[in-house]
């Protein structure tokens, strides 16, 4: 659980396991959907995150607190010490480690993602899935998504034949 | 533990696919039949297009100076693909006309011989290979009246970001010298119509004006072309054709671009308006860019934007000749085409990003094919049976 700091505003945000997660408003905020509840004053001391379990919700939390603005890598105020470039290539290096995760994991992240509203998780767990629908055949991509194909084999031929130039 | 992505979340990801890279929508798309679905609705089109803005480049069509055109029998369109996306050409006969690309935009292209009286057009969705024949009455565009022509959709209400409804305008700016003037005229060409429009009130030009062979561009539902007028000096000019008010008018261009002996290329820029880039008689490597800004006292007038070096990063052999040339220009950005003697390059004249697009050739119009590649519902194979 995080330490309160002097002067800064502590949120608790709960998930429906019953873990309660003490967090920066600044952090919590990263998510625009609770942004939107600390200033419409919808937000008491303690925010329920439906749908999103814990194991998640600290995944979560872990991401906005190392994307926060103005706090870098160690913490430290990150706008006089460290360069932006390096600053955003740290941040990618970070990324690429956090969303090494099992399918299962990624999905949920997504969903929560777009459930929190915060951008950045959202493109960063997408990303990752466009890749798979990049690099692989449809086949691997069909069993990836767990979707069914349900053209009949001369559909399939037809729309492959008309475009061609997407398959090879 | 989820296994797939509820659809709501699938299409959040599939917004995130490159529209550089189209295969991926069509891949995607042979998925399953569910994919295609919510990849070819209305929705997930106006989502992708919202997301990523103006539609990226897929290919070019090119024009080429008089008597130096390919030599090659098939009277086909020349398409060069700069992304994997290769043009649906329909394969039965293009009749004996030599198409030449005259202008693309909205995802067609109007194709036409000049050659022949009448000349002949076609507008052609390299998208669905569709292709439509225009009956231009006879005398309207002859060989004798250096004409130009435009084409763009004329559905209401479509954003032009996937126009594949067939629903088209084309507009001929016809230039007849009579009586010592030359007389511009505009009719328009209606898909729905079927007909040639009554042409709209002439314009008087200089005797002797021409209209440069090169693609329109839209501003402000209005087209412009370059024109040369042959008095005092040549000298050039632009004509716009108001599409909402079927009038035509003469714009000056900035002075140091009104002498002829610098390339000028037309552009209807990213923030609206119309600009103008041109490598003056002065220096033969500095491309000054002007567009028509509105003033403080509400007139429209050129403002200078910038003035670039294209030596300092285009690679050029000879310093010593004229070797550049602009050779157009893609809507709604500030991208212009040029080449060099080593190449045909693509330059972004905001951010001074350039690359290469093709090894030398002989061109007179590089035209910009601009599309996104949302996949289309179609009649399966076993309902069109029945």
């Amino acid at each position: 659980m995080a330490t309160r700091e002097a002067g800064k505003k502590m949120i608790m945000l709960k998930s429906p396991d019953g873990m309660e997660f003490e967090v920066e408003e600044a952090v919590a905020m990263e998510s625009q959907t609770i942004r939107k509840m600390i200033e419409d004053d919808c937000a008491d001391t303690a925010i329920l995150i439906p749908n999103i379990n814990s194991k998640i919700l600290s995944r979560v939390i872990e991401y906005c607190n190392k994307h926060v603005p103005t706090t870098g890598a160690t913490g430290a105020a990150a706008s006089d010490t460290v360069a932006p470039a390096a600053l955003a290539e740290d941040l990618k290096i970070w990324d690429a480690e956090f969303i090494k995760v099992n399918r299962a994991t990624r999905f949920d992240l997504i969903q929560a993602a777009s459930y929190l509203n915060i951008k950045g998780l959202l493109d960063l767990t997408s990303q990752t899935t466009i890749d798979t629908i990049s690099d692989n055949s449809l086949e691997e991509i069909r069993s990836f998504l767990s979707t069914k194909n349900d053209y009949l084999p001369e559909e399939e031929q037809t729309i492959r034949r008309e475009n061609q130039w997407a398959f090879q | 533990m989820p296994q797939t992505l509820p659809d709501d979340l699938l299409e959040e990801v599939f917004l995130r696919l490159p529209p550089g890279e189209p295969e991926h929508l069509l891949r995607a798309s042979l998925a399953s039949k569910l994919w295609l679905s919510l990849l070819a609705s209305a929705r997930f089109r106006g989502r992708y297009g919202d997301r990523h803005g103006a539609p990226p480049m897929l290919g070019f069509l090119y024009s080429w100076p008089e008597y130096a055109g390919p030599e090659d029998e098939e009277h086909k369109p020349h398409f060069v693909s700069t992304t994997k996306f290769a043009p649906r050409v329909p394969d039965d006969e293009w009749s004996d006309l030599a198409y030449a690309a005259w202008d693309c935009r909205h995802g067609l292209v109007l194709l036409g011989d000049r050659c022949r009286s009448p000349m002949g057009f076609v507008v052609w969705d390299p998208m669905t290979g569709c292709r439509w024949e225009l009956d231009v009455p006879t005398g309207y565009m002859s060989t004798k009246q250096r004409g130009a022509a435009a084409v763009l959709c004329s559905m209401a209400g479509c954003d032009h970001r996937v126009c594949h409804e067939g629903c088209f305008r084309v507009v001929f700016i016809s230039l007849d010298p009579k009586n010592g003037v030359g007389v511009a005229r505009a009719g328009i060409f209606s898909m729905e119509k079927g007909g040639v429009s009554k042409p709209c009130s002439p314009l008087h030009l200089d005797d002797g004006a021409t209209i440069d062979q090169m693609p329109s561009v839209l501003v402000q539902d209005a087209l412009h072309f370059m024109v040369r007028q042959p008095q005092p000096y040549v000298a050039r000019a632009i004509l716009k054709y108001d599409l909402g008010f079927d009038s035509l008018s003469l714009i000056h261009v900035p002075p140091e671009l009104t002498t002829t002996v610098g390339s000028t290329i037309l552009m209807a820029m990213e923030d609206g308006s119309l600009g103008i880039a041109g490598i003056t008689h002065e220096d033969k490597f500095i491309l000054h860019l002007w567009s028509k800004q509105m003033g403080s006292d509400g007139v429209e007038a050129w403002t200078h934007r910038r003035a670039v070096d294209l030596k300092e990063f285009l690679p050029i052999q000879n310093t010593k000749k004229r070797v550049i040339r602009l050779i157009g220009s893609m809507e709604g950005s500030d991208i212009i085409f040029v080449t060099t003697d080593l190449g045909i390059y693509e330059i972004n004249l905001k951010s001074l990003r350039w690359k290469k697009l093709l090894k030398r050739e002989r061109f007179r119009a590089l035209i910009p094919y601009v599309s996104f590649c949302n996949p289309q519902e179609r009649v399966s194979t076993s309902d069109a049976a029945h």
